[in-house]
């Protein structure tokens, strides 16, 4: 098989502010926010009117209304309506999914430009009816006659009214994401010190990124919120301190994951613009990076066998073998803080002996990660985590930091609901 | 469908807990139900769906039980059965899965009551159904059923499965049960019986609040073990019934998923159990 061609570049990205949830964008829709993340895209870039090869998209809480998000979001912006769209779902690794797409369809030759996006509202979420009362309304759509409408609506009692508001517990455990994430906590016996630390690095991270303007050109102000509201710069070791913990409580271990080294339930919405260097040159856009190499893992979490959230931890070391790099030949590493104890768990399994030879096949550790390469420009539990706007806020975040620092190359890790990991090598363009 | 088989049987079983004279014999009556059955897509559907199964063509062996049971009911609640039908426990479940009932096809009932057994808390009979899709045996089942604090004289003695102490296991699954789940198994199985959706009937019979179907959470487990086996034996044993609403733990406590395995419903706050499932290989 011959190696794919590299023709593919990441050339900017935008993102609205992200905003925790049922505050500001309270009533903004996903179509919205998505509209404005890639208007804004199109307006830094002077793309109006523009036919862009294809974008891609996604949310996560999606309404079935939304079935064509991606595409009606395209109608609504400014980009010329004959740009196709697609919509795509990989839980918290959709954002980034619509990157590797896009970016094998530019290297395939099949495009020559294209916008990944994503967007979450946790705020205006869809809300469905239960399944009796569903079953019966559909039954009665079913039903041809008035006595038998009239049976099957005697069926309705008061309960089956109440509605169901999305969560985030996994659908074969029900158990919540932070429950999930609390049992491998526990097991890789992550202390509380060590997650606040990280929570604090991010925070402080992100701050000094939005102080020195590097958000400027990334990111557009929506509705009066022009940085992340999640962000506390003031953030405390001491104030993080003072949190109870959210999640673990009923396990035998400490409780140690807290509503500051936990993300919070955020609204946003991102895009990454992505050509061929020759659409690239044509346009005289400066190219920033390029994604070589992406490789996605699952874990079987649902009888507890692995956590739900470790499959990062077994797609870096294939990323890696495949690339034949090692953690030394990277500058920065981009790992989602779905939760301060998810990236410790992750580094933590990297540094184990045991978990690299018997769980992910490699003949010794993989190593330590330096914690000044850890996130430098903050992560998601400052900026918060609109599902499917992060892999987009990560990419466009990276390449810029690789283009204006010279620094060579970034490992991205994203982990997702179902067991589920993507990560992705970039490399400056 | 079957729902409207067993309403009559519920009254009839309701007015045998009366005290209408003498029964003249101990023994159970020698009858069988014979009744054909065909598998229809839609009512599966319902069924598979409240279980948690994955519809496809080959019908979870909980509802081949639910098509046995209103007839195991009509059995139960013969006249000259000397126990009262109503009030009866559902205690142990033993399902032989032969091969696979597909939709589409018709499944042979022969259900016959086996016992009266004795049993440390009263006297069990046992409803034994044969299942057969073209003469090729696919199901044979046997349900246990107790009648609380009720002698007979004459009844048959059997060895009881020892109750195995139990360690409640961290929850690797919740099931969020609320009141619905009553009716809603109650619709795709036809199992109306009132202490599951009616918190008065349930007290009627000694229980605080209405309880889940024990067969509903036999099931559901079995959903969650999703055996890959060509035949199995599914074994379940009833422990403290689920009072809703409630949010019950669920784990495999031995083996893996699609295998051979063991699993339980339990209690999170005192680990009791409720339901423990086995699926094991046959004649083993």
């Amino acid at each position: 098989m011959s190696t794919p061609q590299q023709r593919a570049v990441i050339l900017g990205g935008n993102r609205i502010p992200f905003a925790r949830s049922n505050k500001q964008y309270a009533k903004a829709t996903n179509l919205d926010m998505l509209t404005s993340a890639i208007d804004g895209l199109v307006a830094r870039f002077g793309l109006a009117g523009e036919n862009i090869g294809e974008v891609a998209g996604g949310a996560v809480l999606k309404h079935s209304k939304d079935f064509n998000l991606t595409r009606e979001a395209v109608l609504g912006s400014a980009l010329a309506p004959t740009t196709p769209a697609f919509d795509l779902g990989q839980a918290c690794a959709t954002g980034l999914e619509a990157v590797v797409s896009l970016n094998n369809k530019i290297n395939a030759g099949q495009i020559e430009s294209g916008i990944a996006s994503g967007v979450d509202s946790a705020s205006d979420a869809p809300i469905v009816i239960n399944d009796s009362m569903r079953e019966i309304l559909l039954e009665l759509t079913r039903a041809k006659t008035v006595v038998a409408r009239a049976k099957i609506a005697a069926q309705i009692r008061p309960a089956y009214l109440a509605p169901q508001a999305p969560s985030t517990g996994e659908p074969r455990t029900g158990l919540s994401m932070g429950e999930h994430q609390a049992i491998t906590t526990a097991e890789w016996n992550i202390s509380r010190q060590a997650q606040d630390e990280l929570a604090l690095a991010s925070h402080r991270n992100l701050a000094a990124a939005w102080d020195s303007g590097f958000f400027d050109d990334l990111t557009t102000a929506y509705l009066g919120v022009s940085r992340d509201t999640n962000l506390r710069a003031d953030s405390t070791m001491e104030s993080l301190a003072k949190l109870s913990p959210v999640f673990g409580r009923k396990l035998e271990t400490e409780a140690t994951m807290t509503a500051g080294n936990s993300t919070p339930l955020t609204d946003g919405a991102s895009s990454v613009l992505l050509g061929s260097e020759d659409w690239a040159a044509e346009h005289g856009y400066t190219p920033l990076a390029r994604l070589v190499d992406a490789e996605a893992a699952a874990v079987d979490f649902v009888d507890g066998a692995e956590g739900l959230l470790m499959a990062p931890a077994y797609a870096v070391p294939r990323l890696l073998a495949r690339n034949g790099l090692t953690f030394a030949d990277f500058d920065v590493f981009e790992i989602h803080e779905a939760f301060a104890s998810t990236v410790l768990s992750h580094m933590a399994a990297w540094e184990s002996e045991e978990f690299c030879r018997e769980k992910a096949g490699l003949d010794h550790a993989l190593g330590t990660i330096d914690r000044d390469k850890l996130n430098p420009l903050g992560s998601s539990l400052a900026a918060g985590h609109p599902f499917a706007a992060t892999g987009g806020r990560i990419i466009a975040t990276t390449a810029k930091h690789l283009k204006t620092t010279g620094k060579k190359r970034s490992l991205v890790s994203i982990c997702a609901a179902g067991g589920q990991g993507l990560t992705a090598i970039v490399e400056a363009a | 469908m079957m729902a409207d088989s067993m309403l009559p049987i519920y009254a009839r079983a309701l007015l045998k807990t009366l005290p209408v004279g003498p029964r003249t014999s101990p023994d159970l009556p020698d009858r069988s139900i014979d009744r054909s059955v065909p598998l229809e897509p839609v009512a599966y559907a319902g069924f598979a769906h409240v279980v948690g199964q994955t519809l496809d063509d080959i019908v979870h062996p909980g509802y081949l039980h639910i098509l046995g049971f209103p007839l195991s009911m009509q059995l139960l609640a013969d006249p000259e059965v000397p126990l009262p039908m109503m009030g009866m426990v559902h205690i142990h479940n033993r399902v032989d899965m032969l091969g696979p009932a597909r939709l589409g096809e018709v499944v042979d009932f022969h259900l016959e009551l086996a016992g009266p057994f004795e049993h440390t808390k009263g006297t069990t009979v046992e409803i034994r159904v044969e299942a057969r899709v073209e003469g090729r045996p696919v199901m044979n089942e046997v349900s246990t059923y107790l009648a609380k604090g009720r002698k007979l004289p004459g009844a048959e003695a059997k060895a009881q499965t020892p109750h195995a102490e139990f360690a409640a296991p961290r929850p690797s699954a919740l099931w969020r049960l609320d009141p619905i789940i009553g009716q809603r198994y109650a619709r795709v199985s036809g199992d109306y019986n009132p202490i599951h959706h009616n918190g008065l009937a349930a007290k009627g019979f000694g229980f605080p609040r209405q309880i889940a179907h024990g067969m509903y959470s036999a099931s559901r487990a079995l959903s969650a073990m999703d055996p890959r086996l060509e035949t199995y034996r599914w074994d379940v044993s009833f422990a403290k019934p689920i009072l809703l609403p409630a949010t019950v733990g669920y784990a495999l406590t031995e083996g893996r998923r699609h295998e051979a395995a063991r699993s339980a419903v339990f209690d999170l706050r005192t680990g009791k159990p409720h339901v423990l499932s086995q699926v094991a290989h046959l004649g083993e």
